[in-house]
């Protein structure tokens, strides 16, 4: 597919180098700044000569939060959670029929929540955020930001270029072209990773968190972002040299059979497995040149079916843990966003303009139904009624097992 | 105030008396030339008086809120004024081939209807509106009619499905897909000839070209738009002028019967309808307009007019009653009622004057033109009437009337006279306080501006506000918008600061209750994050990234940015306009502002109806208190001045009070909001209804003097100014009771709370000042002074 939003949203042109004390002192100052609110002085009043940051006031208290933009949910044991624009998490213990507001110290957007246990919990977002709840969503704390992500990478493209520099004094003629050509990038994605420590941290958002249990999770976004802790969360270290995506597309979504198999779903039709909790990751060979935007692996064992989404509602299956894949086709053309797979194969996937796709055999056969509202729709939960809880524009929606309004 | 007493205050006026008096009667002739020269000049300059509803005039223009909004006001010109034609199918829904057929006609009937700006005209058959998406390619997209559109139903449902991409539901189609709108936006001038919009000729051309034309049984049409409001207000204003005619026709019925005489009926309508015709005229020689608002003041003019017109035709009747000739009935007349008659004006005229300290130009003006029509007055009913009664006198059949009534005592007064007696004062006065304490609770109810949903300045019912509620239930956006505008340096109002402390200010909006969306280019951005990441709703967030940032910027449409990119509008749209949701908004984004405004950034309050709205409230809701405060002090210490004595102040005001209170309840109770219209109204009741008491008690002193009882003097009062009081309240009633079937909606409410204010002072006068003198009166005392005070200046006298 064509990339032709990369020069607009990439970033990778756009730095500029600096001259290294400026940028030194720059980053003191910024990273100053930026601090403060993380460490709980938040600057709710602008104070003479320091401009509030917008993305790190604790989320608005709002009472209409339910009809907010909301982009995931997730099961926490008997509770529910939601996570969507303006730093928003609500949660409801009665399924769904009523909601409360959690505490977040953050305003920027999220994009995906995870709990592997009643209790703890990850959310993840832009501006390289990714918060963590040890109460079961009722309260939030900030565990990565943004300028630790872009410090990271920092060093990583460091490393990277020093490593190859090394390899340039040793390689022979015909790697040198290759070589030199790699180390260009590599110093380009440092500069832009100087740039986003000068400028408050990267700009970029997480897209997907999974977490295999308590201790082991990754958080996956927009150019290559990926991130990985083995201690609940208390150090996450970039890790995205395990995965081959040299032109760092964006990775969208995370799903698990059994805790231990991960499959991985972005952009341009990259799809993934690791078979180790995501330490080592195969690029699997991919039906489509479209962004897969979902992923379900269906929760009954290793050879389980998984389902990829995406783009104008193309849909794809896979009986053999995505080594091949096959193609579902139905009347819909609007992109699909998100879904869900139960163990005995009720699968339902939701999209834009109020597109509900929904099948009780494992994704064989689809009725398509699109909603009044026609909203666009980036999750959905099955209860064990049957009945639908849809999160998107507009908030939540309470469906029927079609997608019909209820 | 007839027969005026020896006051010291009236004593300067009263030694120049002959010498006016001379000199009018003398004159009469010359003085008639000189009034018909006048009104001749004058209703010429009144016939080219011209309809003025600027909007500067009707809100608070010093107010910091429409200082901002008018200094912005070029750059959110576009924002709003707009007409939205909504073409409803009854059957089935709008894709069909013969509404699309229908529709298209729409489109090029509107296109070409003068004011409207044809290359933003927006309808599903114009170029502008196109449906897109996202594909592997990147993006694909047309126009939501097909290309190959040949109403087959294969290309009906390729129209189904552009419209489903276009984003255009709950904009331009209707959420349940059975209606669809034509959108116009409007031009200041015209492009070529330069022409101010003319709002009445758009309007009109909207009922017949496109309304009544394309309206059927299976089609109807809906118009919605501040042009449209602005051609109603203007087609409704004209039904005025038979108001008038009904208000002229039934006051003369009224004076028929009241003096049974063809002159007593016709000079008193020619002298007041000559004191509206000056009324107007002047306001055109000084250079103003009428507007909605002002259109009040003639009726008022007129019938204050008639109602002095009465007791000079009372005057007169009663003199000629005696044998005095028509020359020397009317020079008596003139010698006893030109004093009282003064009084009552300059009264009626002050008590409108207080109205100057509300700061809002409309009622200014409206303070103004009252009390220059009640200045005219003076000359038309206080001089020529009396000057042209000399000529004609009255019929006999007149006295023959007068004479029989006066031979049987009416029963009615009789029983009024009652309210003297203790036991009934007391009941009475037990009643006002139990009327009074319901009043002050019910009026706690009294809210600031303006409670209906849809155009406040037309009826619930109207068709416009049908139109509105149509549009209201179908489509996404409230009609009630409440600007912020946010500037910035020239160029930086797309700076990731600006927009971040923007996109904030948003979240914290919509956390307000009342708030039904928020939108600014904050929305547009985000969508265009969403547009170039493919779609993914995950992106909905504002990018730091400057390229991206300001990319998305030029997808912004021009309403939602200037054009040096230094202001950035907030629309805020409302659930409703009432003064709790407008406070809450204002209290939300003050807050805002103090804390972030900053040289970069600054958020001013406000524009849009609701911003405008919410000033104007604000200025009303200090203004009540302290008109309030003015017109009753005012009218308390002409009662001081005039009768001495704190007493019969209560005696006049405390009525008053009542009438107000209990006015303040209605509104409560008819959800009649305390707004532009109805402010003015209390004033205007206070300064009228004074009159009453001033009659009455004068009298009913008069009385007392000659050593009348209590209950006897009251007796006397009535059967002397008892039917004149009444008349005169029911005439002021009947002026401006017509208003109440306007079809504007703030001119009905003016109307029914005058009408209600000036028959409950007219009851009060009647009934709650016998029982307030008999409590507070000493009549001894009365006399005793009356004593003092003739023999003190005859002492004086006698010393010179």
């Amino acid at each position: 597919m064509g990339r032709f939003y990369l020069d607009l949203a990439g970033g990778e042109f756009t730095g500029e180098p600096m001259q290294g004390i400026n940028t030194a002192i720059k980053r003191m100052a910024l990273g100053l700044v930026t601090a403060l609110p993380l460490m709980g002085i938040g600057l709710c009043q602008a104070e003479e000569g320091v401009k509030p940051d917008f993305r790190y006031l604790p989320a608005v208290m709002s009472p209409r939060v339910e009809r907010a933009l909301l982009l995931d949910l997730a099961r926490a044991d008997g509770r529910m959670v939601a996570v969507g624009e303006r730093g928003f998490i609500i949660y409801s213990d009665d399924d769904g029929q009523s909601w409360s507001q959690a505490q977040v110290p953050v305003s920027v957007t999220l994009t995906a929540v995870s709990f592997p246990t009643p209790k703890m919990g990850w959310a993840v977002g832009h501006e390289g955020t990714i918060l963590h709840s040890a109460d079961g969503g009722s309260s939030w704390s900030v565990q990565l930001s943004g300028q630790e992500v872009a410090s990271q990478e920092v060093s990583l493209a460091e490393g990277l270029i020093e490593q190859m520099q090394q390899q340039l004094e040793t390689a022979d003629e015909l790697d040198l072209e290759d070589l030199q050509y790699a180390l260009d990038d590599a110093q380009y994605a440092l500069e832009d990773a100087q740039e986003a420590v000068a400028s408050g941290g990267t700009p970029n958002p997480f897209l997907d968190v999974w977490f295999a249990d308590e201790k082991t999770g990754i958080a996956v976004g927009a150019y290559g972002l990926f991130f990985r802790t083995k201690d609940s969360g208390e150090h996450w270290t970039i890790a995205s040299a395990a995965l081959d995506n040299p032109d760092k597309y964006h990775y969208y979504s995370l799903s698990s059979p059994n805790g231990r198999i991960v499959y991985m779903s972005g952009e341009a039709g990259m799809l993934f497995r690791s078979e180790d909790e995501g330490a080592t990751w195969v690029r699997l060979e991919s039906p489509y040149e479209g962004s897969f935007f979902g992923i379900l692996a269906q929760p009954n064992g290793a050879n389980g079916r998984v389902v990829t989404f995406g783009l104008r509602g193309n849909i794809f299956v896979s009986n053999d843990r995505g080594d091949s894949w096959e193609e579902r086709t139905t009347e819909n053309e609007n992109t699909l966003m998100g879904g869900s797979l139960t163990a005995d194969g009720r699968l339902v996937i939701v999209g834009r303009s109020g597109t509900v796709l929904s099948s009780d055999d494992g994704g064989e056969n689809f009725s398509v139904l699109y909603r009044d509202d026609r909203g666009s729709y980036g999750a959905v939960i099955t209860g064990s009624d049957g009945n639908l809880i849809v999160v998107g524009e507009g908030g939540i929606h309470h469906a029927g097992p079609d997608g019909s309004s209820r | 105030m007839k027969n005026a007493t020896k006051h010291h205050l009236t004593h300067p006026v009263e030694d120049v008396e002959p010498m006016l008096e001379n000199l009018f009667f003398k004159n009469r002739v010359a003085l008639i030339i000189f009034f018909v020269l006048v009104t001749a000049f004058l209703a010429f300059q009144a016939a080219q008086i011209k309809p003025d509803a600027s909007f500067e005039k009707m809100v608070p223009t010093f107010h910091p809120y429409i200082a901002n909004f008018l200094k912005n006001r070029d750059d959110l010109s576009s924002l709003g004024n707009s007409v939205r034609i909504v073409v409803e199918t009854r059957e089935g829904d709008i894709f069909d081939k013969d509404f699309q057929e229908l529709l298209k006609e729409i489109n090029d009937e509107v296109f070409f209807i003068p004011g409207v700006d044809r290359s933003k005209l927006e309808s599903l058959w114009s170029p502008n509106i196109r449906w897109s998406e996202v594909t592997e390619e990147g993006f694909r997209g047309g126009s939501v009619i097909p290309d190959d559109y040949d109403g087959s139903s294969s290309s009906l449902e390729q129209l189904r499905e552009n419209v489903l991409k276009s984003g255009q539901i709950g904009r331009l189609v209707a959420n349940n897909f059975k209606s669809t709108i034509v959108l116009a936006p409007l031009v200041d001038r015209d492009a070529e000839t330069g022409e101010k919009l003319d709002y009445k000729k758009l309007s009109e051309s909207l009922e017949t070209l496109v309304r009544d034309k394309y309206s059927s049984d299976a089609v109807s049409i809906h118009i919605i738009g501040f042009a449209k409001i602005v051609g109603d207000l203007i087609k409704g204003a004209s039904q005025v002028g038979m108001f008038f005619g009904i208000a002229f026709l039934t006051t003369m019925l009224l004076l028929y019967m009241y003096s049974r005489c063809v002159w007593s009926t016709v000079v008193p309508l020619l002298c007041s309808t000559m004191g509206v015709v000056w009324q107007l005229g002047l306001l055109n020689v000084l250079g103003f307009g009428i507007d909605p608002y002002s259109m009040l003041v003639p009726f008022l003019v007129f019938a204050i007019g008639v109602s002095h017109g009465v007791q000079m035709i009372n005057s007169i009747r009663s003199k000629s009653l005696f044998g005095a000739s028509p020359m020397a009935a009317a020079r008596l007349t003139f010698r006893q009622l030109y004093v009282p008659g003064l009084v009552a004006l300059a009264s009626d005229g002050i008590g409108f004057l207080t109205l100057i300290v509300i700061k809002i130009p409309v009622i200014q003006e409206l303070a103004l033109t009252a009390s220059l029509g009640v200045a005219v007055l003076i000359l038309t009913n206080l001089v020529l009437l009396p000057v042209l009664m000399s000529y004609t006198g009255v019929s006999k059949g007149s006295m023959r009337f007068m004479l029989a009534r006066k031979d049987r005592p009416s029963p009615v007064w009789q029983w009024f006279s009652g309210f003297t007696e203790m036991r009934r004062a007391r009941i009475t006065l037990m009643v006002a306080l139990a009327l009074f304490g319901f009043g002050l609770y019910f009026g706690q109810g009294l809210k600031i501006g303006d409670l209906d949903p849809g155009a406040p300045e037309l009826r619930a019912d109207s068709r416009y506000n049908l139109d509105n509620a149509f549009l209201t239930a179908n489509y996404s956006n409230s009609t009630d918008v409440f600007v912020v505008m946010v500037e910035t340096p020239p160029q930086q109002c797309g700076d990731y600061e600006v927009v971040a402390a923007i996109d904030r200010f948003q979240g914290e909006m919509e956390t307000v209750e009342g708030v039904q969306s928020v939108v600014s280019l904050v929305n547009v951005a985000k969508l265009y994050n969403t547009a170039m990441n493919e779609g993914s709703l995950k992106w909905a967030s504002l990018s730091r990234n400057k390229l991206v940032l300001n990319s998305s910027l030029s997808a912004v449409p021009n309403i939602l940015i200037n054009t040096d990119c230094s202001m950035v509008p907030v629309l805020v749209f409302l659930e409703d306009h009432k003064a709790d949701t407008l406070t809450r908004v204002i209290g939300e984004a003050e807050s805002f502002a103090a804390s972030y405004n900053s040289p970069a950034a600054m958020f001013l309050l406000a524009a849009g109806n609701s911003g405008v709205e919410a000033a104007t409230n604000i200025v009303i809701g200090t203004a009540q208190y302290q008109m309030l405060a003015w017109v009753y002090g005012v009218v308390s210490l002409l009662c001081l001045l005039t009768f001495r004595s704190l007493r019969a102040v209560l005696c006049v005001i405390l009525p008053l009070a009542l009438t107000s209170v209990l006015a303040q309840a209605l509104m409560a109770f008819m959800g009649i909001g305390v707004k532009v219209a109805t402010l003015p109204v209390i004033a205007l009741g206070v300064g009228i209804g004074v009159d009453y008491g001033i009659y009455i008690y004068t009298k009913l002193v008069d009385y007392i003097k000659k050593d009348l009882s209590l209950t006897e003097a009251y007796f006397k009062t009535l059967q002397t100014t008892g039917v004149a009081v009444a008349f005169t309240g029911l005439t002021l009633a009947i002026g401006v009771g017509t208003w109440m079937f306007s079809p504007i909606k703030f001119q009905a409410d003016m109307g029914l709370m005058l009408t209600f204010m000036f028959l409950w002072n007219m009851l009060g006068a009647l009934v709650l000042l016998p029982a307030l003198s008999r409590m507070l009166l000493q009549p001894e005392k009365i006399r005793q002074k009356a004593r003092d005070e003739f023999a003190a200046p005859a002492t004086e006298e006698a010393e010179s």
